[in-house]
């Protein structure tokens, strides 16, 4: 027991050592991962200000033509051959979407550098940080505080179910939520997580509700420190931000922390899949920004 | 005349009666074949005898493994897909190499997946149709902390249940390397590429064990 507590003691002094890190390192909201914590390859996920787009839009227009230019050929190329590519379709309905998909990228530049410096941050720091607290935080604290993390994002997903008319989905995450809250101890155990329930819930954020809302994903972007995005689920995820109660602690730099702190947990528990991701591919930047594109959509439809 | 138009309609319904169970039987049919696999690789991966790992004992488990997925798995069809459209630049032989060494990568790819994913419970949620007799069994890997959806969409060929792609929380492991080898085979030649995905598939036999 005794050592049980220290070894969590170790980890919660790692985590917001890191935290600060991350926080004094200049971006403010300095790092959140997906909500609902899942995703291959998908460790750093968007959150960010929308003024970056202003710093580097100039930059961007001559790197992304040519990428344009080129995509638009490809396209092209897959008009004219239309009559073979539809022996593809296999009748799930996402043949189409995949093709918007891919193609929707004209920050490829900027897209593709902030990718190179992610991946380097990934395997320079947060990937021996994670390894390091996930050594000393034995499994059942690390869960614990997973499911504090998820249950205080509660109220995001309950508000988007109502938003994509999901009642009954809206009220299991409220019973979820509320049981789990009085009976729980504040989220750290999830009562309700083996109850039946009567639709099992899907993880809903804002960027879906805008999808199920007729929004395409826009341009795909890459943000530094928090990874594959798209305009869509950046609104999305500034909207849901006021939503989530971490962004309301005072000073700023405990949001950071806090946001820095559920990353680091929740990689503990997908640790390797980025790299399996990055090793099976022949273009890492483009595996994952297919994958990213795949899995937002297939989340949007559920 | 009302009569016959009664007539008409329980006709129809009786034959959609009849279609119902056969359609039923198609993703129960696929299910099966798909579950027995899955339990045989299941049972190598927790077998005691690998507990304690050696170079020979892994290389003995990973053949064991490759004879259990390869059968249920459809190689041609998955590299047609992978390619897409330009498919039809490849000759036969060329074809025949590239569905070599694209199922080498993969296999090496998803019994890394697998094997670490050992522990976990396969649970099987739904089921689903698609075009032309295809189906899309859909599971759940649970492990502690993380659950992962993996859907097997599968097709009959040769009279054989077979999988011609695997979606990971919803993405499309076809797909995503269509979105790569498009790229490449714009400047690439059909030789050169199956060059590189030999010398990908060497790689990661070799990081993985």
């Amino acid at each position: 027991m005794m050592r049980t507590s220290i070894r969590m003691g170790a980890g919660l002094i790692l985590l917001t050592a890191l935290a600060l890190a991350l926080g004094c390192g200049g971006s403010r909201k300095a790092a959140a991962v997906n909500p609902d914590g899942s995703g291959k390859g998908q460790i750093l996920l968007a959150a960010a200000e929308p003024h970056t787009v202003d710093e580097s839009g100039g930059a961007l227009i001559a790197q992304s033509e040519t990428a344009t230019q080129q995509e638009t050929a490809d396209e092209t190329a897959e008009e004219f051959n239309d009559g073979f590519d539809d022996g593809f379709d296999d009748g799930f309905g996402d043949e189409e979407q995949q093709q918007q998909a891919q193609v929707n990228d004209p920050f490829e530049g900027w897209n593709r550098f902030w990718f190179q410096f992610n991946d380097g941050l990934y395997f320079a720091l947060i990937k021996p940080v994670t390894q390091g607290y996930k050594y000393v935080t034995p499994e059942d604290g690390r869960v614990a505080l997973k499911n504090a993390t998820d249950n205080l994002e509660g109220p995001i997903r309950f508000i988007n179910c109502l938003l994509q008319g999901k009642f009954m989905q809206a009220g299991v995450e409220f019973s979820s939520f509320v049981g789990n809250t009085a009976f729980g101890l504040g989220g750290l155990l999830d009562v309700t997580a083996n109850k039946k329930k009567v639709v099992e819930p899907t993880d809903e954020d804002l960027g879906q509700t805008l999808g199920v809302w007729g929004a395409g994903h826009g341009p795909y972007i890459v943000w530094p420190v928090l990874g594959p995005s798209s305009v869509r689920n950046t609104v999305g995820k500034v909207g849901d931000g006021f939503a989530d109660p971490a962004n309301y602690l005072n000073p700023w730099y405990y949001s950071a922390a806090y946001d820095a702190g559920k990353m680091v947990n929740n990689l503990s528990f997908r640790l390797g899949e980025y790299q399996s991701l990055k090793d099976s591919a022949f273009d890492p930047y483009i595996a994952l920004r297919n994958g990213y594109l795949q899995m937002r959509e297939a989340k949007v439809k559920k | 005349m009302t009569r016959r138009i009664v007539l008409a309609i329980l006709a129809l319904s009786m034959v959609a009666c009849l279609a119902g169970p056969v359609i039923a039987a198609d993703t129960d049919e696929a299910k099966a074949v798909l579950k027995e696999r899955v339990d045989a690789i299941l049972s190598i991966l927790r077998d005691p005898r690998y507990d304690e790992m050696t170079p020979e004992k892994d290389k003995e488990q990973r053949k064991k493994l490759t004879s259990e997925v390869d059968p249920v798995f459809d190689w041609q069809e998955l590299s047609r897909r992978a390619v897409g459209m330009y498919w039809k630049k490849f000759s036969d032989q060329e074809k025949k190499q590239f569905a070599d060494a694209f199922s080498e990568l993969l296999e090496a790819t998803y019994l890394d997946q697998i094997r670490g994913n050992a522990q976990g419970e396969v649970k099987y949620v739904g089921e689903r149709e698609g075009k032309k007799g295809k189906v899309e069994i859909q599971t759940k890997v649970v492990t502690t902390g993380k659950e992962i959806p993996i859907d097997y969409r599968m097709h009959k060929e040769g009279g054989k249940w077979m999988v011609y792609d695997v979606l990971a929380e919803g993405v499309s492991l076809v797909k995503n390397y269509r979105s790569q080898f498009k790229e490449m085979l714009i400047s690439q030649s059909p030789a050169q590429v199956i060059e590189k995905v030999r010398s990908k598939a060497a790689k990661m036999q070799e990081s993985s064990s």
